[in-house]
C-alpha cells in the first residue's frame, strides 16, 4: 500500500515537471511590438529585457538572449523580443551584417580567435530611474573591460540553432549583436570571464531598455 | 514514514547533484540543470524505494541527522556561502520555467522543506515504535 503510495507521489512529481516543461512552449510567443522599436530616423533599435540576478556571481557569454531560445536563461539580461526581429530591426536602420565567422571559428583557441565585423553599434542601458548608460557598465570582466559591439548578422546560424542569442559578449558566429573587441575563444578558454556587475544593475527581474544606436549615422 | 525519509533525502542529494553540475560552467551554459535536479530526484526517489522495500526504517537516527548536514556542508565548501543562496533556487524556476519566481522565495521554501522535512521524519522516528513494521529490518 506505502509503495503505491510512493510511487503515486513520484507519478505527481513526474506530472508536474512533463506540465513545466510543455509550459516552457507558451513562452515562446510572438515578440510584442513595446518589446522592439525601430527609430529609423534616430537609426536605433531599442528592445526591453529583465534583469537575471544570476548572473551576479556566475560568469556567462550571453549578455542578451531572447526568453523564448535555449539559452533564453544563460545571459546578464533576459530578452522579450525575438532575436530574429531583433535582426530585422537592425536592417530596417540601416545597418550591415558582418556575417564573418562560421561555428568552426568558436573552437579557436585562447590566442588564434576572430572578431567579428558588421556595423558598429553603440549600446546603451536604462531602466526606472536610472538614465542611459554605456551598456559595458552593467558587465564585470576579470580582464581591463572594453567593448566594441558589432552587427554580426548570424541570421542564417540563428534560425538553425535557436538559441535566442541576441547581444554576445565576446565575438560569435550565432548571436546577433557580440563583441569585435574580444575574439571567439575568449570565454571558451577563460581568457576573460564576463558576469553581470551587481553595484550597477537593478535587482533581479528588473525590466530595462537596451538601445541600439549605429555608430556611423552617414 | 519510511517513504518520507527517502523522498526527503533524494531531494536533499538531488538538489547537490544539481548544484554541483551547475557549477560546471561548461555544463550550466549547454542544458538546463533543473532537468538534471528533477530527474535525479525522481530516480533517486524510486532507487532508494526499491532497495530499501523491507526494511522500515532504512537510517539511523544520525544518519538521519547527518545526511541534509553533509550534503550543506559539501555545498558551502565546492560553491561557497552567497553562491548557494542563487544556484539551487535558479535551476529550480529554470526547471520549472517559472523565470519570474523570486530567489529569495524559492531559498525560503527550500529551507522550509529541508527544516520541517527533517523534523517531521524525527517526530515520526520517536512516535512510531518499530515493533508495527512488519518487516522487522529496521536500522537501529
Amino acid at each position: 500500500m506505502k509503495f503505491k503510495k510512493i510511487h503515486a507521489f513520484i507519478f505527481a512529481a513526474a506530472a508536474l515537471f512533463t506540465f513545466s516543461a510543455l509550459n516552457s512552449q507558451s513562452v515562446q510567443a510572438a515578440t510584442k511590438n513595446s518589446d522592439i522599436v525601430v527609430n529609423k530616423k534616430a537609426k536605433t533599435v531599442t528592445m526591453t529585457a529583465e534583469v537575471n540576478g544570476t548572473y551576479f556571481t556566475e560568469p556567462t557569454r550571453h549578455g542578451i538572449v531572447y526568453k523564448g531560445g535555449s539559452n533564453g536563461e544563460k545571459a546578464i539580461l533576459r530578452g522579450l523580443a525575438d532575436e530574429k526581429d531583433f535582426y530585422h530591426a537592425l536592417v530596417k536602420i540601416g545597418a550591415k551584417p558582418g556575417n564573418n565567422l562560421t561555428a568552426d571559428d568558436m573552437k579557436a583557441g585562447a590566442k588564434d580567435g576572430k572578431s567579428t565585423k558588421g556595423s558598429k553599434l553603440d549600446v546603451t542601458i536604462k531602466w526606472k530611474g536610472q538614465k542611459a548608460i554605456p551598456f559595458q557598465k552593467i558587465v564585470k570582466s576579470t580582464k581591463k573591460y572594453t567593448a566594441d559591439f558589432r552587427f554580426s548578422g548570424n541570421l542564417a546560424s540563428a534560425k538553425k540553432n535557436n538559441t535566442g542569442c541576441t547581444l554576445c559578449l565576446d565575438s560569435c558566429a550565432t548571436g546577433i549583436v557580440s563583441d569585435a573587441a574580444w575574439p571567439t575563444g575568449t570565454t571558451q578558454n577563460k581568457v576573460a570571464e564576463f558576469r553581470g556587475n551587481k553595484k550597477v544593475l537593478p535587482k533581479d527581474g528588473t525590466k530595462v531598455k537596451v538601445t541600439f544606436a549605429l555608430a556611423n549615422k552617414k | 514514514m519510511k517513504y518520507l525519509t527517502l523522498i526527503y533525502n533524494s531531494f536533499i542529494w538531488a538538489l547537490l547533484l544539481a548544484t554541483l553540475c551547475f557549477n560546471s560552467t561548461w555544463l550550466q551554459m549547454r542544458m538546463n540543470i533543473g532537468y538534471i535536479f528533477f530527474g535525479s530526484f525522481i530516480l533517486l526517489s524510486l532507487i532508494t524505494s526499491l532497495i530499501f522495500r523491507k526494511r522500515c526504517r532504512p537510517f539511523k537516527i544520525w544518519q538521519l541527522v547527518l545526511s541534509p548536514a553533509l550534503a550543506v556542508i559539501i555545498g558551502i565548501v565546492v560553491v561557497g556561502a552567497q553562491r548557494l543562496t542563487i544556484i539551487p533556487a535558479t535551476f529550480i524556476r529554470e526547471g520549472l520555467h517559472l523565470t519570474t519566481l523570486d530567489f529569495g522565495l524559492i531559498n525560503l521554501v527550500l529551507i522550509l522543506i529541508m527544516g520541517f522535512g527533517l523534523a517531521g521524519i524525527l517526530w515520526k522516528n520517536h512516535t512510531d515504535p518499530c515493533s508495527s513494521c512488519c518487516h522487522n529490518q529496521c536500522a537501529k
